[in-house]
């Protein structure tokens, strides 16, 4: 060692690379293999959203937003729907808001079987277990398409409901699916959840303590992972989330372990929910929209009175928010997204000091970011 | 804000979000109303912080939305600065959670966060010249656009 001076190097990972899952670059600063620091650089997918939104008609921005998180349009889509509803003060129907939760619970374990697969490809098992989690996510987006016409930008929602009911192939290709849903979690447990090289590169590995996650803003299951059982559907409930059994997974040491385990519990607690809302449905009262918002001409023409909204959804990601100002037009004065996946990397840096740069694309991977979204 | 802003502060605090209480901090005083916030009121959370340009005032105002993890009614509290000398104390102290929060509303809005660790444009490259969600930003015609300026 005596006679080597020891350098520190600088390294940009990304823009364009494997492991950025989209064009997402850190510089970081390392010493030998071990990161001294990082720093996340944003932007290239930048495309100026909410100044889109804001010369666009309120319901123009509908499928705008699935391009945000263009695994999980269906939240998306929730969490816009649910502010200019707040903002405008229509009302949805009982059956809209099951179908809603419905599509939101599917979104969730498709975005969780797949979001853990990219996590093991990042660590090295290339596109094995991804596989699995691709599999279920093809058949929910079967159920999408035969819902909204599209499999990934859905457009589903519209103010006042969703834009048509589920279509009488649904439910009998949803309650095949749902048969299948449990041998594909212990599958996908089994495989993953006890393997040895997963448990050693992923325990101890970016650890976000509890005692700083809620400073950092971090929500979902970054900040679950890390033992706070703080969820949206629980703490504001919104739609039907009230009347649903559910259990809240946490973590205990908030490693990317915890956060990876969180994802797999959440997976069966949205089965569970799914089970309900299918018991409930046929019982539901009122239609798929709201009959005062069913014609498209009203949608197009809306024109919330003046004031402000803020609605949040436990969006598969974490706390997806929506801020609205109306200055009584048909074009929001103000349009804001709060973004999960960009919030939650306000403590990668930390996160990441003293790991390995290995180590790095895994802490990365467990976060779960999108870029659509981080970048807007 | 008074020399005791937590009694007002607590007279303030909202129902719902819907409801929020137009609760405005003066911009010298925001680190300490953050402050009895997050202490005296619990809400350890800084979940959204934006900007509205209120070109008709010829004002910015930035909005705190602050949540409690153990539960209760959320709090939006927010700030008024110059639209020409935009400038706002940064709560990255005490929230570090608005360090990106904030640089996007610098980079967007050019709202100056004094005391920010790093502030830089986050999505924008730095020479780029102006900010484009303030209202009157050019939304054609500028430079940016494909052409224009261009051999």
């Amino acid at each position: 060692m005596s006679a080597h001076e020891s350098h520190l190097l600088q390294v940009n990972i990304g823009p364009q690379h494997p492991s950025t899952h989209g064009v997402f670059r850190m510089e970081v600063t390392l010493d030998g293999e071990t990161v001294v620091a990082l720093r996340p650089v944003f932007g290239y997918l930048h495309r100026n959203h909410e100044q889109l939104a804001e010369a666009s008609s309120y319901i123009q921005t509908m499928p705008y937003t699935d391009r945000l998180d263009y695994f999980n349009s269906m939240t998306s889509n929730y969490g816009y729907a649910l502010a200019v509803e707040r903002l405008a003060g229509i009302d949805v129907p009982q059956r809209a808001n099951y179908i809603r939760a419905l599509m939101s619970e599917l979104t969730r374990i498709l975005n969780h079987a797949t979001a853990i697969g990219f996590m093991i490809n990042d660590m090295g098992a290339w596109h094995t277990a991804l596989q699995f989690g691709m599999r279920e996510r093809e058949k929910i987006l079967d159920l999408f398409e035969m819902a909204s016409g599209a499999r990934m930008m859905c457009n589903y929602f519209r103010f006042g409901g969703v834009v048509r009911d589920l279509p009488p192939e649904f439910l009998p290709y949803f309650d095949q699916l749902m048969r299948g849903l449990p041998a594909f979690f212990d599958e996908f447990e089994r495989l993953l959840r006890d393997n040895e090289i997963i448990v050693a590169r992923s325990s101890g590995i970016g650890i976000l303590p509890r005692e700083v996650a809620a400073g950092y803003s971090v929500t979902g299951p970054v900040l679950r992972g890390s033992g706070i059982p703080y969820d949206i559907r629980r703490a504001e409930p919104y739609g039907i989330y009230g009347e649903l059994a559910f259990d809240i997974p946490v973590g205990s040491v908030g490693d990317v372990y915890d956060r990876t385990l969180v994802r797999f519990a959440e997976m069966r607690q949205s089965y569970r929910m799914l089970q309900q809302i299918r018991e409930r449905l046929p019982d539901t009262i009122g239609g798929h929209i709201n009959p005062a918002m069913a014609n498209f001409g009203k949608q197009k023409a809306l024109r919330p009175p003046a004031g402000e909204a803020y609605a949040r959804v436990e969006s598969p990601k974490g706390e997806l928010g929506f801020y609205l100002v109306s200055d009584g037009s048909t074009r929001p004065y103000r349009y804001k997204v709060r973004a999960p996946s960009f919030i939650n990397l306000t403590p990668l840096g930390a996160m990441c000091r003293g790991h390995l740069l290995a180590d790095v694309v895994v802490i990365l991977g467990s976060i779960d970011i999108v870029m659509g979204e981080v970048d807007r | 804000m008074s020399d005791q802003p937590g009694e007002r502060l607590i007279a303030a605090s909202p129902a719902a979000w819907r409801d929020a209480t137009r609760l405005e901090a003066h911009g010298d005083h925001l680190p300490a109303v953050a402050r009895v916030v997050r202490d005296q009121l619990g809400y350890d959370m800084l979940t959204n912080l934006t900007a509205v340009d209120d070109l008709a005032r010829g004002e910015i105002e930035v909005i705190y939305h602050v949540v409690s993890l153990a539960g209760g009614a959320p709090l939006a509290f927010r700030a008024r600065t110059p639209r020409d000398a935009a400038r706002l104390p940064s709560l990255v102290a005490c929230w570090p959670g608005a360090e990106l929060q904030e640089r996007e509303a610098y980079d967007l809005f050019g709202v100056v966060f004094d005391g920010h660790p790093d502030l830089r444009r986050i999505y924008l490259w730095d020479d780029f010249i102006g900010h484009p969600m303030r209202r009157d930003f050019p939304r054609q015609g500028d430079k940016y656009i494909a052409g224009a300026g261009e051999e």
